[in-house]
């Protein structure tokens, strides 16, 4: 249809490709085939798919194709090839969390979310590996195969959705969604130099999603620009009368306002949290990213969360006691079927105190409130996303200073699980690379329901810079 | 309760059997160093939550109000 070569297709971001399929300059058939191609090349190697559902997208595209050139465009998302984690339902096609328990699944219904981007015309090309029942964050799935970086292969994706972050920064889809409970979207977007927005809670529908812990729960765009997620979010955000978590609030027109710039804008860091325990090149990419911000008008400003300390024990507990409570069933019946590290997850959930449950619980009401004080006085809260870059494929540990081991998943939760206890949205997106040359993601912490501003900022600062444009190598 | 929360198999194993889990020796020493480490962090944010400025500070719940069809509405 078009001379547009493969290599340009993959090139195209999402808001490129749904508008060049608008205009009828490229088709649907040409995009899928260019990711499925792109898939079939990499990932043997990369495992960010635990299911293509190559037959079926290319029926889609030839549809999409067809309605198209008759001038009928679904929506926002017509033709454009994206993914989903393999713990969101699709109707017909197993669904397992990347898991063995569930691996005979067939949902009867699609997951809200799914429904909503085939409405938007979106064309779902495969399902995304993740970390088991997304209970932790390497991605490292026993049952599916290790997942990998694609900016270095020995390097992990983190997780839970590493799938999603790999399958989008490796250009093997336009977008795609993923699930955070304790960072689960950010991490992977961090680590893989994409971008990816964990929404407030309660503003997108979690039916048909396999749960993790319900208090924290949500899926998330992930995508290669600001722009391209906040056309997603547009999309899945919103009221579902099957989910009686989410909330009656109106949905934002995220894509109108990204061109209003920062001027004026207030940007929080924390002190004594924002810059501390952190890896010399994290901390200086997020200052540089600061100084961006400072140049384009925004205003940095230091805002106070007095408690904010205390929130890995308490991620770590809710984390763990839900997903205990969901999986007990199971893990009496079929513990043999999970995974070492999982299972021994869900053996631990099983045995912390009740009353140390709700005292976490009580803690993210004094975190939510210091939280919600701060955004008074600042328009969001920077963090870096994780304070280390990716480590060696296979890590438990990692060192972020004075050459201290750490255990990998509370040191992997020091600033996600902060928006993730407090239920507010956050945006992570590429500030910058290592001296190996691997992404570091900053993330962006805004008030409830306040994505647009959060979406904003990041295409103010994305207009300035170019981190999100690079690829890794032979992507 | 002391600081350093220190579990040995045997403490994890009757832990474990009080919540209805079946672990053996194996099971409960590969768990045990982790959750000490983790219940020795939850006392500090239980400390933390006792003290008495906080004492009206209640769990973050989640409330659903499912939507109720007109003629179901009072």
């Amino acid at each position: 249809m078009s001379t547009t070569t493969t290599a340009e297709l993959l090139r195209l971001t999402l808001s490129e490709a749904a508008e060049r399929v608008a205009a009828r300059a490229v088709s649907p058939v040409e995009l899928v085939d260019a990711a499925l191609e792109r898939i079939g090349a990499l990932d043997e190697r990369l495992r960010a798919f635990v299911a293509v559902y190559e037959h079926e997208a290319r029926e889609v595209a030839r549809a999409a194709e067809t309605m198209a050139a008759a001038g009928h465009l679904l929506g926002p998302l017509h033709g454009v090839p994206i993914a989903l984690k393999d713990n969101i339902a699709l109707r017909g096609l197993r669904t397992t969390a990347a898991s063995k328990v569930l691996g005979d699944w067939i949902p009867e219904e699609d997951a809200t979310v799914a429904a909503r981007l085939k409405g938007a015309g979106a064309i779902v090309l495969g399902k995304t590996n993740m970390h088991e029942f997304a209970w932790g964050g390497t991605t490292d799935n026993p049952h599916w195969g290790t997942c990998r970086n694609p900016w270095d292969p020995e390097r992990f994706p983190a997780g839970s959705s590493g799938g999603s972050g790999v399958a989008v920064a490796a250009r093997m889809c336009s977008a795609a969604l993923g699930t955070d409970t304790g960072g689960s979207v950010r991490l992977p977007s961090a680590v893989n130099g994409i971008v990816g927005l964990r929404p407030t809670i309660g503003r997108v529908s979690n039916r048909g999603v396999v749960p993790l812990a319900w208090s924290m729960d949500t899926v998330g765009p992930m995508a290669r620009t600001v722009a391209d997620c906040a056309r997603l979010f547009g999309v899945i955000a919103g009221h579902d009368p099957g989910d009686a978590g989410t909330a009656q609030v109106p949905v934002g027109d995220y894509a109108g306002g990204l061109g209003r710039g920062v001027e004026g804008l207030r940007i929080g860091v924390v002190p004594g949290y924002t810059f501390e325990h952190v890896q010399p090149p994290v901390r200086e990419a997020v200052q540089r990213a600061l100084g961006v911000l400072e140049q384009l008008g925004a205003r940095v400003v230091e805002v106070e969360i007095p408690h904010i300390e205390g929130n890995i024990s308490a991620q770590l507990t809710v984390e763990s006691c839900e997903p205990s409570a969901y999986h007990q069933h199971w893990l009496r019946e079929r513990p043999q079927d999970y995974g070492e590290d999982v299972r021994q997850l869900l053996e631990i959930g099983e045995l912390i105190p009740a009353t140390h449950y709700l005292q976490a619980q009580r803690y993210r009401t004094l975190l939510r409130g210091e939280l919600l004080d701060g955004l008074e006085r600042a328009d969001c809260v920077v963090f870096p996303t994780l304070p280390f870059t990716a480590t060696g494929v296979g890590e438990t540990s990692v060192v972020i200073e004075d050459g201290v081991e750490e255990d990998m998943l509370s040191a992997i939760m020091q600033y996600t699980g902060v928006a993730s206890l407090a239920g507010l949205p956050a945006l992570s997106l590429p500030c910058g690379f290592d001296a190996d040359g691997m992404p570091i993601g900053m993330q962006l912490v805004g008030a409830p329901f306040e994505e647009a501003r959060l979406l904003r900022i990041g295409a103010a600062y994305q207009g300035a810079t170019d981190h999100h444009e690079r690829a890794p190598a032979g992507c | 309760m002391a600081d350093e929360q220190t579990l040995s198999a045997a403490d994890v194993r009757d832990l474990a059997r009080a919540a209805g889990l079946d672990l053996d020796d194996a099971r409960a020493a590969a768990i045990a160093p982790t959750l000490g480490s983790w219940l020795t962090a939850a006392q500090q944010l239980n400390r933390l939550m006792s003290e008495p400025e906080r004492r009206d500070v209640t769990p973050i719940a989640i409330f659903q109000h499912p939507p109720v069809a007109p003629e179901e509405q009072p």
